[in-house]
């Protein structure tokens, strides 16, 4: 049988056991063989999330086509680091990446969890259960049989069909995967949401034995390492499609991207709540609520995702779950979420907090509003998200003064809608920010909150006096942004006054404790996050401008003219020509100079144009990857808006006209050419024959050639006939047709000293202070991390000082 | 004193208020392209065929204006014009049908969304859900996949 299937049988019979024999061991017991048995068991199941990942590894990076899953994901060329990430290129894949990390993170928990091993394990345990139980109905080891294997469509056109088997080639993957921000992204979102399912384990331990107190330094660790990978790697995702999509922006609010967000607002309330009932013993309900909460919310968001209940309403390409697959993360959903929230209910009245200052100048009430705009957000973005769903919904007939929300298809709920809730929510958010550096727990005395928040708040001021200047210079240059002014301001002046304020308490901190500066640095991280955030959304701006091979350069709106100089691939032969086309390095060479500095300050940007086979299309696609250029103020995205196209030098007129011949804006090539008559044959058959214009060609050293381009026809659509000419080791054919009443042609012509010119549409576009957004990110990754060490530092000395 | 379920309050009714105004707008019907002529000025979602004949990218203007017509999907015999300023999405020579989000006016559909979709490999197959890929550009200039 096969290594992988008989691995994720083994891991489930393995989770299943670990499972029960947890259990067992909460009664008090001392039975070392118990113990034994659970560890070993937890440990083969391990072993097995982790072999089945690295066994798939291994099939996809030795090109084992017979393997459905490798025939779709990777082809004989690929190579280096793609090879491995393409693992984790389908659905199938990326389960096992997700059993893998849950399996090696469970290893870390029961490690840690010392006398709550026995108590968290078992609801740890579920999630690899039903992980395991995925992989076996959906498996990714799934060997082709050979009649059905790769179908025609598969292959392009010239390979010999049937192909050899075992295969010789597979689908290969999609090369916008082929990026290095894509080949982390997956590993480091899952390593994010297996850590997620820590917090809600000790959550429902918690409430089980009502210690209520004691989850708390234990799962910060784990809730900080989720927020700061799962909130670096959402952006990794954003910045491989800010590189490789020719997607100007980087977050389009799309169902995929929110199913990542909500948890993650959930998961940073959670982390926020932590330290409030660690330093004020208070928020110990909501804490056990959002533990409970983030979780299934990731749950919620896989199951939106990958059921393909929002195929309609997203951009991704949204896998399919089997069906068994899927009702296995139904019941999993339903279990925990009816376990945990009735567990919460059930012990709601014997849960007992601390009470909070009521001092609304207190970092109690700070916390607390903070945590509301979190959850406000994770609320209000999982109802948008889920909005197609919900307004399927029937009851929403029977309901007259609701009936309107009803749609039989569902509606989407459009991106303009999160950012005005966005709108609303940051600038409080940032306003807190920037106020929390100068909070106390109880009671903040007024008078020093003053006197000490002056340098942040009149430097943001003195920063928002030039963000006005900015925009008011963009209005006076004709730019009308969407958004209004007071709103970008707003937003720009309170977001470098949260930047400032926490990095003045960090550089403050630094030197005395360096490992307390982590929230402070994540804080400042999102006051440029936002900052940058709206610059470069609502001073973007994009102009499209036809490079032509020959014309000189073409001076664009943002201080630099661009000029075609030549593809990265050129002069050889036809078939070697169409073989460059199909390699991702083939790119438009383009020459970009600044108006001033000139040639010194300019560079070649090279805009990736090529062809790739598209198997689930069965079709050969165009695929464009912009240039990107990073000055510290802006981004220079040189990308391709429409495929290059070669132009010819062609001549439009009527009968008995004479006009030149000449590219459109490159002006005659010396050529002339006479239309003499139109002309109309049939041959036999009624309805085929030919007609089209006689014609007399004027080559430039006065010798008259007659040509007789024209269309075929035989009853159908008539076609253009490509005629040669001898003479001039040239040709002509007829580009549009005939005007019926005119006779009126375009004649296009391939002639000796006048070529065809490539015509190049570019999209240009300049992103202001974009860098901003990735320093905000970097910010936020390292502060959480710093924070979790600090948190898990804690941990460790806890532990010391009670054993 | 008993500031919990008041505060509960506020908090729920803010949250509601906040959604319902951000909704005004922002949902866009999915409708028939008859349907879409009709709701003239109002934003909707339309899938349609494009006729692949039709499509023209014209770099004249700022942003480029691409230009195109569709079919419905139902076999209906309408057709529509839809124009959408900004770069041309990168699967569009390869799509067989559009989503596209806007307003009926001026005898054209003036899309500031379109979700492009592409045929799967799993159509027409024993597969009974087709998967979909699609491309997407809003007027923003957005484009992803």
């Amino acid at each position: 049988m096969e290594p992988g299937r008989i691995a994720v049988i083994v891991g489930l019979c393995a989770s299943i056991l670990t499972f029960v024999v947890y259990l067992r061991l909460l009664r008090p017991t001392s039975s070392k063989l118990l113990w034994g048995i659970a560890r070993s068991s937890l440990a083969i199941s391990a072993a097995s999330s982790v072999f089945c990942f690295a066994w798939l590894m291994r099939l996809v990076a030795t090109k084992q086509f017979q393997y459905r899953y490798v025939f779709d994901y990777t082809s004989a060329d690929l190579h280096g680091a793609f090879l491995y990430s393409a693992t984790w290129a389908g659905q199938e894949g990326s389960f096992a990446l997700w059993a893998a990390l849950t399996g090696l993170i469970g290893l870390l928990v029961a490690w840690r969890a010392r006398d709550w091993e026995p108590r968290v394990m078992p609801v740890y345990m579920t999630n690899l259960i039903a992980l395991f139980a995925i992989m076996h109905w959906l498996s990714p080891y799934v060997v082709m049989p050979p009649e059905t294997g790769p179908r025609p469509s598969d292959l392009p056109p010239g390979m010999p069909w049937p192909p050899p088997w075992p295969p010789q080639d597979g689908n290969g993957l999609n090369p916008s995967l082929q990026n290095i921000w894509m080949a982390i992204h997956p590993p480091t979102i899952f390593f994010g949401f297996a850590c997620l399912a820590v917090p809600f384990s000790y959550a429902i331990a918690t409430l089980l034995w009502r210690s209520y107190d004691e989850w708390v330094k234990r799962v910060s660790p784990y809730v900080l390492l989720t927020v700061g990978t799962l909130g670096t790697g959402l952006f990794m995702g954003g910045y491989w499609a800010y590189e490789t999509q020719g997607w100007h922006g980087f977050w389009a609010w799309d169902p995929v991207e929110n199913a990542s967000l909500f948890p993650w607002l959930g998961a940073l309330a959670l982390a926020h709540g932590l330290i409030v009932q660690r330093s004020r013993g208070g928020m110990t309900r909501t804490n056990l609520f959002l533990a409970i909460a983030s979780w299934l919310l990731f749950v919620y968001g896989t199951f939106l995702t990958r059921s393909g209940a929002l195929a309609n309403f997203s951009v991704h390409a949204f896998g399919m779950l089997d069906n068994a697959a899927l009702r296995i993360l139904v019941i999993l959903i339903g279990v925990q979420g009816v376990a945990g929230l009735g567990l919460l209910l059930w012990r709601w009245r014997t849960i007992r907090g601390q009470k909070m200052s009521e001092s609304v100048l207190s970092l109690d009430s700070a916390m607390w509003f903070a945590m509301v705009l979190m959850c406000v957000a994770a609320a209000i973005i999982t109802l948008g998200t889920s909005w197609p769903l919900i307004s399927r919904w029937p009851i929403w007939k029977s309901i007259p003064a609701l009936s309107a929300i009803y749609a039989a298809d569902g509606v989407r709920v459009e991106p303009i809608f999160y950012n005005r809730i966005g709108t609303a929510l940051v600038l409080p958010t940032l306003l807190l920010i920037g106020l929390t550096p100068f909070l106390v727990w109880g009671r903040t005395d007024s008078e020093q909150l003053l006197k000490r928040i002056m340098v942040p708040w009149l430097s943001a001021i003195v920063g928002g006096v030039a963000l006005l200047a900015f925009v008011l210079h963009e209005a006076a240059s004709g730019f009308e942004a969407g958004t209004p002014r007071v709103v970008t301001v707003a937003v720009g002046t309170l977001g470098l006054f949260a930047a400032l304020a926490s990095l003045w308490l960090a550089i403050k901190l630094v030197r005395a404790r360096p490992v307390y500066i982590g929230g402070w640095l994540a804080h400042a991280g999102v006051g440029l996050l936002l900052l940058g955030t709206v610059i470069t959304n609502v001073y973007e701006k994009t102009a499209s401008y036809a490079v032509i091979e020959g014309r000189g350069p073409v001076r664009t709106a943002f201080g630099y003219s661009l000029e075609f100089l030549g593809w990265t691939h050129e002069g050889k032969t036809e078939e070697e020509v169409l073989k460059d086309w199909k390699r991702f390095d083939h790119a438009v060479r383009l020459r970009v100079t600044p108006d001033r500095g000139g040639e010194r300050k300019g560079y070649e940007a090279r805009v990736a144009v090529f062809k790739y086979w598209n198997a689930g299309q069965g079709e050969w696609s165009t695929m464009t990857w912009p240039d990107i250029r990073k000055q510290w103020h802006r981004d220079i995205y040189l990308a391709a808006a429409d495929d290059p196209r070669l132009v010819r030098p062609i001549a439009t007129l009527s009968p008995g006209e004479t006009s030149t011949i000449g590219v459109p804006g490159l002006g005659p090539t010396g050529y002339e050419v006479r239309y003499d008559r139109f002309y109309r044959s049939s041959t036999g058959a009624q309805m085929a024959g030919e007609m089209g214009a006689e014609m007399t060609l004027l080559t430039p050293d006065k010798r008259e050639i007659k040509i007789r381009p024209g269309l075929a026809f035989d009853g159908g659509e008539p076609r253009p006939v490509h005629v040669a000419i001898p003479e001039l080791n040239g040709a002509v054919i007829l580009e549009g047709g005939i005007q019926p009443e005119t006779k009126q042609v375009t004649a296009a012509f391939e002639l000796p000293g006048a070529p065809a010119s490539w015509v190049v549409p570019i999209a240009a576009t300049n992103k202001p202070m974009i860098n901003l957004v990735w320093l905000g990110v970097v910010l936020i990754g390292a502060g959480s991390l710093i924070a979790m060490t600090r948190r898990a530092g804690e941990m460790r000395a806890t532990a010391k000082t009670s054993a | 004193m008993k500031r919990g379920p008041l505060v509960a309050f506020i908090v729920l009714v803010g949250a509601a208020v906040l959604t319902f105004v951000s909704f005004s707008g922002a949902t866009a019907r999915h409708v028939t392209i008859a349907e879409a002529m009709r709701l003239n000025g109002q934003v909707v979602q339309v899938p349609g065929r494009i006729l692949h004949d039709t499509v023209r990218y014209d770099l004249q203007g700022d942003r480029g204006e691409l230009r195109f017509d569709v079919a419905d999907m139902q076999g209906g015999s309408e057709t529509m014009t839809i124009v959408y300023s900004g770069a041309k999405p990168e699967n569009f020579a390869n799509a067989t049908s559009v989503e596209a989000i806007g307003a009926y006016s001026g005898g054209v559909f003036r899309a500031r969304t379109l979700l492009v979709k592409c045929p799967s490999r799993y159509q027409g197959s024993d597969q009974k859900q087709a998967s979909t890929q699609a491309s997407k550009v809003d007027s923003d200039g957005n484009v992803s996949r």
